[in-house]
């Protein structure tokens, strides 16, 4: 095996570039180490001005989220030795606007993300409960791999709809809202309905499918979107047949 | 001396027109979306074939002359091509867009894909013997 690899990092100083740049970086080919080892491993010897966001580095905080040689990839669970004999070019996630080398501003998601209200809604009203509330396993895995989503954004930086609408509200937004519906201790299903039922809501997605190919949770958040559609039909032929809209 | 316009804060990529074909999930897509104009074409051919048959016999052996020239053979090649692969991309596309709970579990891919490509085969073996003539 090899003992170097290069990497061509994607730059962009908002002080002096128009566009990415790419600046190449040889590091050390380490069996286990991973493509964030690499970027530390530039940081800390070869370049400190390179710039990334990265915290647990364990795939769990979705921080890290970058596109390696054309693919969206959490970068801590990425394998330099995967790519050989490289190079191995790593980009910013696609469709977010760049703050400065792989950092990308993520406001659009943070917004789409509150808008669909990804917590658990009680009826104005309700009783206050005595006790905690209590869910069967059956109950719990009705939507137990929507709720696995680390918001770490590969979805949306693959998502070609959200690349070429940005009002789209996007997978993960989606899958989480859908999450809450799921959860037998919910009751803001109306709530979130009015928000993802929309044009931009669910029915802007054309089923490409690629979201789902690069989760790194595997919540497939396609087939959330689609279950989605489904229950947003529903709900709409309810309100046209039944009387008072079926409550 | 300092530009007068201010420089984005930000670098936003543009989508290139060329993106559906960065990505195999992308061109399949834009195939799939392609291929809905070829099936609209066959429903057109459909119903002209249909007033060939009111319009009576001369009428019918006029249309069948037409669809044995060269060129239509070519035309109805590349829809056929076509309208297979829409069959087939959106048969793909079922379960991951339904995947039903059976007694609170999610059905498997296979469980809701088989009966459609069941249903699929036994529709086209009932069209072939209709065809040659075995019924």
């Amino acid at each position: 095996m090899a003992d170097k690899i290069t990497l061509e990092v994607a730059r962009f100083s908002p002080e002096r570039d128009d566009e990415l740049r790419f600046d190449s970086y040889e590091v050390p080919l380490h069996e286990n180490w991973m493509v964030l080892d690499a970027l530390n491993y530039i940081k800390d010897q070869l370049d400190g001005s390179v710039t990334f966001r990265w915290s647990c580095r364990m795939g769990i905080c979705g921080s890290c989220g970058m596109v390696v040689n054309g693919h969206e990839r959490l970068t801590c669970e990425t394998l330099l030795a995967d790519y050989l004999p490289g190079p191995i070019r790593v980009e910013p996630l696609r469709n977010f606007p760049v703050v400065r080398d792989l950092v990308v501003d993520i406001s659009d998601f943070m917004e789409k993300l509150e808008r669909v209200k990804p917590w658990i809604i009680r009826k104005e009203g309700a009783p206050e409960p005595e006790r905690e509330f209590l869910q069967t396993p059956e109950q719990l895995e009705t939507y137990k791999q929507y709720s696995l989503c680390i918001n770490c954004m590969l979805c949306y930086s693959a998502c070609p709809v959200y690349g070429l609408d940005p009002h789209f509200i996007g997978p993960a937004a989606s899958a989480l809202s859908l999450r809450y519906n799921l959860d037998s201790r919910d009751q803001g299903t109306a709530q979130r309905m009015d928000v993802m039922a929309q044009h931009d809501g669910v029915w802007d997605c054309t089923v490409i499918g690629e979201c789902s190919v690069v989760c790194p949770k595997h919540v497939d958040p396609s087939l959330a979107i689609q279950e989605y559609k489904i229950s947003a039909t529903k709900a709409w032929f309810k309100n046209l047949l039944m009387p008072w809209g079926g409550k | 001396m300092p530009s007068a316009i201010p420089r984005p804060k930000y670098y936003q990529r543009r989508m290139p027109l060329t993106w559906w074909l960065e990505r195999w999930n992308y061109t399949w897509f834009i195939l799939r979306e392609l291929s809905s104009a070829f099936v609209a074409y066959w429903v057109i051919i459909t119903l002209m074939q249909i007033a060939a048959l009111v319009g009576g016999p001369q009428s019918y052996a006029g249309f069948q002359a037409w669809m044995a020239t060269p060129v239509m053979m070519v035309v109805n090649l590349i829809a056929f091509i076509f309208i297979l692969f829409h069959t087939l991309s959106w048969f793909r596309l079922v379960p991951q867009a339904i995947l039903p709970r059976i007694g609170g579990k999610r059905t498997s891919v296979v469980v809701t894909a088989a009966p459609m490509y069941v249903i699929w085969a036994v529709a086209s073996v009932v069209v072939a013997c209709f065809v040659l003539g075995v019924f």
